[in-house]
């Protein structure tokens, strides 16, 4: 897994790549957690390079969901591919999660909230 | 559906075995084995891909739950193909532990209800066709049946 983040116009894009797993769930977590401390409320998950995702990797989302829904922010899931795509959608998580097809177009509908 | 014997006999090919003991890099290993037995048998993404999340929500259990009085995981996997997809068998050291026997969650609640675990083994039994638990003197013995 990599992570990489950056904030534009406001909003924190946190893009993580590879596998978002039980091998490296609280290192994403710990990630999510550090931008929220920094003040930041407008959150895209950048999956668009996410090759994999498991139920521990859910757990992280799930996390970060119910947090930026605790300070009244908002938090977008953004380039899911096939395979992420149908571990969410068996999750459930697809009803309650918004979700865009790219960053850039989730970035843009954050920044003008 | 019917089960022929042969998607539950093992094959006459013994397959591929890989043997874990419940470190965090067991998850890369997990991916290169069955990247290797999927080329191997001709599986294709889709398959590969579920056989992967289901033994990686398997492999998370046994090694959260399966030793509360401590000892040393003494995991095998084992992959073979059969007729019409694939077999694994996955095998343990651990304390007896059916993770058939438990409730699906509720994927109706919403966000603030919504539990953060249980989905593991739900996803195990969405994406596994047929699932069978057995629990023998060594441990526990899960075989699972995919369909292409």
């Amino acid at each position: 897994m990599n992570l990489t983040a950056k904030a534009t116009d406001g909003v924190a894009i946190l893009s993580i790549e590879g596998r978002l797993d039980g091998q490296n769930a609280s290192e994403a977590e710990a990630a999510f957690a550090g931008l929220a401390a920094e003040g930041h409320s407008r959150f895209v998950l950048d999956f668009s390079a996410l090759q994999y995702i498991s139920s521990a990797g859910l757990r992280v989302v799930l996390v970060a969901a119910k947090k930026t829904k605790a300070i009244k922010g908002s938090l977008i899931c953004a380039g899911m591919n096939e395979a992420v795509r149908e571990v969410f959608e068996m999750s459930g998580l697809l009803g309650i999660l918004e979700t865009a097809d790219t960053a850039d177009e989730a970035a843009g509908r954050l920044a003008s909230r | 559906m019917a089960h022929s014997d042969d998607d539950h006999r093992a094959a006459a090919d013994e397959g591929c075995v890989l043997a874990l003991d419940g470190e965090r890099s067991d998850i890369d290993a997990l991916h290169r084995f069955l990247e290797g037995a999927s080329v191997r048998f001709g599986w294709n993404a889709r398959t590969q891909h579920h056989l992967t999340l289901a033994c990686e929500e398997l492999l998370t259990n046994i090694v959260s739950y399966g030793y509360p009085h401590g000892g040393v995981p003494r995991i095998r996997l084992s992959a073979a193909a059969t007729a019409r997809g694939a077999r694994l068998v996955l095998e343990d050291n651990a304390v007896a532990f059916d993770p058939l026997g438990q409730p699906d969650p509720d994927l109706s609640l919403d966000l603030d209800s919504r539990p953060i675990g249980g989905l593991g083994v739900y996803f195990v039994k969405r994406v596994i066709d047929d699932v069978h638990y057995e629990r023998l003197p060594s441990g526990n013995r899960l075989t699972m049946i995919k369909f292409e």
